[in-house]
């Protein structure tokens, strides 16, 4: 009777071993908040850079997929869209070990999904494929700069910068540090205090701000170290996201010069080189 | 007495609570909270000023008690220019338009006030193209800061707010004629006091108050609360202003417990008022003043009141107090809160169940931290 039982164990062992060893991995991209245009594939590929998609994927040895929703919507909203891709995506290729990379908001996406596992059709089945989650740069806890925003569409102004940029959307809502502090109490989890996420989440947090501004001239380093400066951002920031902000879930991978606009591409730092490690073992 | 323990254990918790609980599990033992709490505190050390332009040009009326690493910055213009009463000033023109992803406006002209006096002066802009100027003036530098915060951080529809707002000075320099008011997004908008009257707490010590009542919303809705103080500062009295944004999440309630929740051996019976929809009780267990763990259920409501069990999970062993929470999917708000007491039988003391995750990074990555610029 032992030996059958001892026998059944080695038996599942070495089978589930062998799985593992034919694990068929993928890696998918999660973008963060920006125009409607981003349900647009093209605009979402454009999000990351061709470099940085060829380096997260180690020259394409796995394969990839590009989420792309509407980058005003809220997190429920992306969240839905996002889960229903990615699980296409496990289903038409095999994935069995999925690698998640996401940038700014999109680690917040995620986070919802991983939060909420019964709330969605396909949130589950992206959950058991995942192996981990690398967020760069998230708003866990907000960002001061979602908050500015909500100064210059206030009473004591005209609006008239609302009519600049158009009206608030529900994603900078979602950004800012009140809203967070209230997601972070109710709906979310993974932050001190409430429960564990069902995966990991490595975090990669931004503390650089002006970057190759004064060798390349970029005009959106100085837009950024300004948004940082009038924002008062705590400590120190990626002109966006605030590394308090972005460590507040998850396991320290690694602190990045890059700014939010060169950490989601593989240019100023080798982020995309970084992430592409994830598949050194990969057949 | 593993036996007695076992014993105890079911009749405390019986087994189906550890079979059929939704979701559960440990939580870290961290300061257990109820409802009603506070917001985060907000920070300012900046002002926005704003201005009509007549023919491209618009004076600005600046205070800076700090200049170093103080900056000036006209939001949504490039290419102005400015003039105080002794000199023209440099500004740096930039566009960005990840600044419009957080909807605001990319570009801007950014001037360095580093090298201007502490004090009032007068800064003439020129090359403007539009009908109103907004400048936003931050001293990073200054040891003045405005800190506010509401309470609860959420509410439901006509509920009060409390809001407080203090000016924490580091140089502990006297303030004269402090006024600090609030303004509302529909227009109301009223004086904080520190009189000890009404909402204030304490004449005199400092911390402003003030309360107003949450408007109608749909959903779930941010309601925002814009704050400006102003006043003088310092032995020479110099003029100070400060504005901050702090908000409070309200809900249209839908549904709520109309009456008292029951606690009993296997979990909480929680009544749920008649409603449409998905719904979420969440409880967060907690003993000896922190959290232990956390037990929720999903279902849904179809126009009928419901009484639904959430079964104790095996980790809120020795729990003395818990907080349920009604939660609408729909609208991600917070229909009720509650907190509920109850008391362990047969002396069960808590022990903690929660395992800290391991923070060791996986070998591929430890290895790429080699190669990270």
């Amino acid at each position: 009777m032992i030996k059958k039982l001892f026998l059944t164990i080695v038996i599942s062992l070495t089978l589930g071993s062998i799985s593992t060893l034919h694990a068929a991995t993928g890696v998918v991209f999660v973008h963060g908040k920006g125009s409607a245009d981003l349900a647009s594939p093209s605009t979402a590929f454009n999000y990351w850079g061709s470099d940085m998609i060829r380096a997260s994927t180690a020259n394409y040895k796995v394969p990839y997929y590009i989420a792309h929703y509407d980058g005003t919507r809220d997190m429920e909203v992306s969240g839905n869209t996002v889960a229903d891709q990615i699980a296409d995506f496990i289903n038409n290729e095999n994935i069995t070990d999925l690698i998640i990379n996401t940038h700014s908001f999109g680690g917040v996406v995620t986070r919802w999904i991983f939060s909420n596992p019964t709330h969605g059709a396909n949130y589950q089945t992206v959950i058991n494929a995942t192996r981990w989650i690398n967020a760069i740069a998230a708003p866990q806890k907000g960002s001061e700069a979602a908050d500015m925003a909500g100064m210059f569409s206030g009473t004591w102004l005209t609006g008239w910068i609302v009519d600049l940029v158009g009206q608030k959307n529900d994603s900078t809502t979602n950004c800012e540090t009140d809203s967070m502090a209230y997601y972070n109490k109710y709906w979310l989890n993974g932050t001190s205090g409430r429960p564990a996420l069902p995966k990991t989440f490595y975090w990669i947090s931004g503390w650089g701000l002006w970057n190759d501004y004064f060798g390349a001239w970029h005009s959106e380093d100085i837009g950024l170290a300004t948004l940082s400066g009038v924002a008062m951002m705590p400590g120190e920031d990626d002109g966006m996201v605030s590394e308090y902000s972005a460590e507040a879930v998850g396991t320290q991978w690694f602190r990045t010069k890059a700014n939010h606009h060169h950490n989601r591409r593989n240019d100023y730092k080798n982020i995309g080189d970084m992430l592409g490690s994830d598949l050194e073992n990969t057949q | 007495m593993l036996k007695q323990l076992i014993v105890l254990s079911i009749l405390f918790f019986g087994t189906a609570g550890v079979l059929f609980a939704d979701q559960s599990g440990a939580l870290a033992p961290l300061t257990f909270s109820g409802p009603k709490e506070a917001g985060p505190f907000h920070y300012s050390k900046s002002y926005v000023l704003e201005k009509t332009v007549t023919a491209g040009e618009a004076d600005l009326d600046l205070m800076i008690d700090t200049p170093t690493g103080a900056i000036a910055v006209v939001m949504g213009e490039q290419d102005i220019r400015a003039q105080t009463q002794e000199k023209k000033m440099d500004g740096i023109s930039y566009f960005d338009s990840d600044l419009e992803i957080m909807d605001l406006p990319g570009m801007g002209t950014r001037f360095n006030l580093d090298k201007m006096k502490p004090g009032k002066f007068n800064m003439k802009i020129s090359n403007a193209k539009r009908q109103f100027v907004s400048m936003i003036v931050v001293q990073p530098e200054s040891p003045l800061v405005l800190k506010a915060r509401l309470t609860p951080l959420a509410a439901k529809v006509g509920e009060p707010i409390t809001v407080e707002a203090q000016l924490n000075d580091e140089d502990k320099i006297f303030h004269k004629d402090i006024q600090i008011r609030a303004k509302l997004a529909t227009g109301h908008n009223f004086k904080l006091r520190d009189d000890g009257k009404k909402a204030d707490k304490i004449a005199g010590d400092g911390v402003f108050s003030g309360k107003f009542t949450t408007p109608k919303v749909k959903g779930l809705q941010n309601i925002k609360v814009h704050l400006k103080a102003e006043g003088k500062r310092g032995s020479s009295a110099n003029d100070f202003h400060r504005t901050c944004i702090i908000s409070v999440m309200v809900t249209a309630q839908t549904s709520r417990f109309p009456y008292d929740i029951q606690v009993n051996n296997t979990g909480i019976l929680v009544p749920v008022q008649a409603a449409q929809g998905r719904y979420r009780l969440s409880v967060i267990y907690g003993a000896q003043g922190k959290k232990i763990a956390w037990a929720q259920k999903d279902f849904t409501l179809t126009g009928q009141d419901k009484k639904i069990q959430v079964n104790h999970p095996r980790q809120a062993l020795g729990a003395d107090q818990a907080v349920i929470r009604l939660l609408n999917y729909n609208t991600r708000g917070l229909e009720d809160e509650q907190l509920v007491e109850f008391h362990p039988p047969g002396g069960i003391k808590y022990r903690s169940n929660y395992q800290p995750t391991l923070k060791t990074l996986p070998e591929s990555k430890q290895n790429s931290l080699l190669n990270l610029e």
